[in-house]
C-alpha cells in the first residue's frame, strides 16, 4: 500500500518535514498526531500530489487518493447527492445511496451543502471520499471545529462505514482522544522541522476500551511525546 | 447567511409610493410652467393611451426590442469570451485589459457618430453601440469573478481528477456566475438607454425615433408617455432577468 521513504520538505527556508518514513497497509487506518505546525497538513498534500517532496519517494499509490479536507470543500451550488455523484464516473446510483444511508443523510439527497449543519457537511464530504474509491483516504483534521459529542459521533460513524469498506485511511488530528478511538496505529511526528518519534500499536479495534488502564497509559505517553 | 435588511429590494409598495410623490411634485410644478415646457398628467396618460392604442407602437417597440437584443446578446457573448479569456490566461488579461479599459472610457456619442460613418443611418449603429457598451461591463466582471475562485473548491476538483470542462462547468462557472448576473444587470440597465439614444441620433424609428419625432412636433407629453414605455420595458426585462436568477440565489443564499 502506501509507502513513504525519507520525505523531507522545506517551505521557503523553513524545514517542514524531516526523514519521514512509514507506510500504511491495505484496510488499515494510520493516525499521525503532531503539534500544531508540525507539517500534517504538508505531509497531506505530499501523499495527495499537491505538492511534490524535496527528496524521498512516495510509492504503492497512484493517483487515486481521496481526500476529507479540514474544511469540506463541497461544491456549494450543488446538492448532497450530486457533490458526492461527480467525483466518480459511471454513476452508481446504489452505491451513492448506501453511502449517504450509511453517514446519516437520508433525506438529504437533495440539499444543498448551505442547508445542512456543520456536522451534515463533514458527513457529505467523507461519503463523497468513500464514494470516490480511492486506493488511500487521507482525512485532514476531518472533524475540527465540531463539538465534543458531535465529534464522538461522527467519529463512530467514519469507523462504521470503514468497517462497511475496508479502505486504508491516513487520519491526522491533533486530538489524541480521536487517534485512540479510529486508529490500528498511531504515529507521532516531532514538532518542526516534522519527523516521526514514536509507532504506537493500539488493541483491537473489539478489545478496545477508551476508559481502560492501556489507553489511559497511551494517552500519557502520546501526551509526553507531542508536549516534549 | 444573515442578509441586512435594508440591502433588501425595494417591495411593490415602496415603487408605489414612490411614483406617487413624483406624481405629486410634477403636479405641483404644473402650476408654475406652461404645458410646452412641463405638460400635465393628463395629457400624457391621453397620449400613452393614445400611442398604447395605435398599431405603429407595436412596430415600433418591436424595432426597438430586436436592436437591443441582438445588441445585447452579441455584447453579452463576446464580453463573456473576452472575460473567460483574460480570467484564465494572465497574458490574455495583460494584453487586454488596457484595450478594454480605454473602450470602456470612450464615451458612447463617439461611437454612435462612427457607427454612422460605418453603417449608415440604419438600425445596425444602434446595435452596435449597445455591444461596444456591453463588451466592457460583462468582460472586466467575468475577468473579476475568476479572482474570487475558492482555490480550495479547485485543489478538491484536482484531487479527484476532474476533467477540465467538468472543471468549468461545476467550479469555475458556478463562481464567476454572480459577478456574470450583476454585470449582465447593468449591461440590460444601461442597453435600453443607450438603444434610444442611438436610434434619436442614427434613426428615424423605434422608440428613440419616435422621441426624435415628437421633439420636431414640440410635444412634451409624447415624449414623456415614450420615456414612460422604455421604464416599462426595463422594468419587465429586469423581472424576467430576476426570475430567471431567482433559483440560484434561493439555493446559495
Amino acid at each position: 500500500m502506501l509507502e513513504m521513504k525519507g520525505i523531507s520538505k522545506r517551505l521557503g527556508d523553513l524545514p517542514v518535514l524531516s526523514d519521514i518514513s512509514f507506510h500504511v497497509k491495505e484496510g488499515e487506518i494510520v493516525a499521525i498526531i503532531g503539534p500544531s505546525g508540525c507539517g500534517k497538513s504538508t505531509l497531506i498534500n505530499l501523499i495527495s500530489k499537491l505538492d511534490i517532496p524535496d527528496s524521498g519517494s512516495i510509492q504503492g499509490i497512484g493517483d487515486s487518493v481521496a481526500c476529507v479536507f479540514q474544511d469540506d470543500r463541497l461544491l456549494p451550488w450543488r446538492t448532497v447527492w450530486e457533490n458526492i455523484r461527480l467525483v466518480r464516473e459511471p454513476e452508481d446510483k446504489g452505491k451513492i445511496q448506501e453511502l449517504i444511508n450509511a453517514v446519516g443523510l437520508n433525506g438529504f439527497e437533495s440539499y444543498y451543502p448551505k442547508q445542512l449543519s456543520g456536522g451534515m457537511q463533514k458527513r457529505c464530504g467523507i461519503a463523497r471520499a468513500f464514494y470516490y474509491k480511492g486506493e488511500l483516504l487521507l482525512m485532514d483534521e476531518p472533524f475540527q471545529g465540531l463539538d465534543y459529542c458531535l465529534r464522538h459521533e461522527m467519529l463512530l460513524m467514519l469507523l462504521k462505514v470503514w468497517r462497511a469498506h475496508r479502505q486504508s485511511v491516513l487520519f491526522v488530528t491533533h486530538e489524541i482522544d480521536e487517534a485512540l478511538t479510529v486508529a490500528g496505529r498511531i504515529l507521532i511526528l516531532s514538532k518542526r522541522p516534522g519527523r516521526i518519534m514514536k509507532e504506537i500499536i493500539l488493541p483491537d479495534y473489539d478489545n478496545r476500551d477508551m476508559a481502560s488502564q492501556e489507553i489511559t497509559t497511551l494517552r500519557q505517553e502520546i501526551i509526553t511525546f507531542i508536549t516534549g | 447567511m444573515m442578509r441586512n435588511k435594508s440591502w433588501e429590494k425595494p417591495s411593490g409598495w415602496d415603487f408605489l409610493l414612490a411614483a406617487g410623490i413624483i406624481l405629486a411634485l410634477w403636479q405641483f410644478l404644473t402650476l408654475f410652467f406652461p404645458p410646452l415646457v412641463l405638460p400635465s398628467i393628463k395629457s400624457v396618460v391621453i397620449k400613452l393611451k393614445e400611442i398604447l392604442t395605435t398599431p405603429v407602437f407595436y412596430k415600433m417597440i418591436g424595432l426597438t426590442v430586436e436592436r437591443m437584443a441582438i445588441g445585447l446578446t452579441s455584447g453579452v457573448l463576446v464580453g463573456l469570451f473576452l472575460g473567460i479569456l483574460m480570467g484564465g490566461v494572465g497574458r490574455f488579461r495583460r494584453l487586454l485589459m488596457p484595450m478594454i479599459s480605454i473602450m470602456q472610457t470612450v464615451p458612447p456619442v463617439s461611437w454612435v457618430v462612427l457607427a454612422l460613418v460605418w453603417f449608415g443611418f440604419n438600425g445596425r449603429p444602434v446595435m452596435f453601440i449597445i455591444v461596444v457598451s456591453t463588451v466592457p461591463v460583462i468582460a472586466i466582471s467575468v475577468c473579476e469573478g475568476f479572482k474570487h475562485i475558492d482555490s480550495r473548491l479547485l485543489q478538491m476538483a484536482r484531487l479527484y481528477h476532474f476533467s477540465r470542462s467538468k472543471t468549468m462547468r461545476h467550479v469555475i462557472f458556478p463562481s464567476i456566475a454572480p459577478f456574470f448576473q450583476s454585470a449582465f444587470r447593468i449591461a440590460l440597465g444601461s442597453g435600453w438607454k443607450i438603444a434610444v439614444m442611438g436610434e434619436v441620433l442614427t434613426t428615424s424609428d423605434g422608440i428613440g425615433g419616435m422621441i426624435k419625432q415628437a421633439r420636431l412636433n414640440i410635444e412634451p407629453e409624447s415624449i414623456i408617455a415614450w420615456s414612460a414605455i422604455i421604464v416599462g420595458l426595463f422594468y419587465l426585462s429586469d423581472l424576467l432577468i430576476d426570475f430567471c436568477f431567482r433559483e440560484r440565489r434561493k439555493t446559495h443564499a
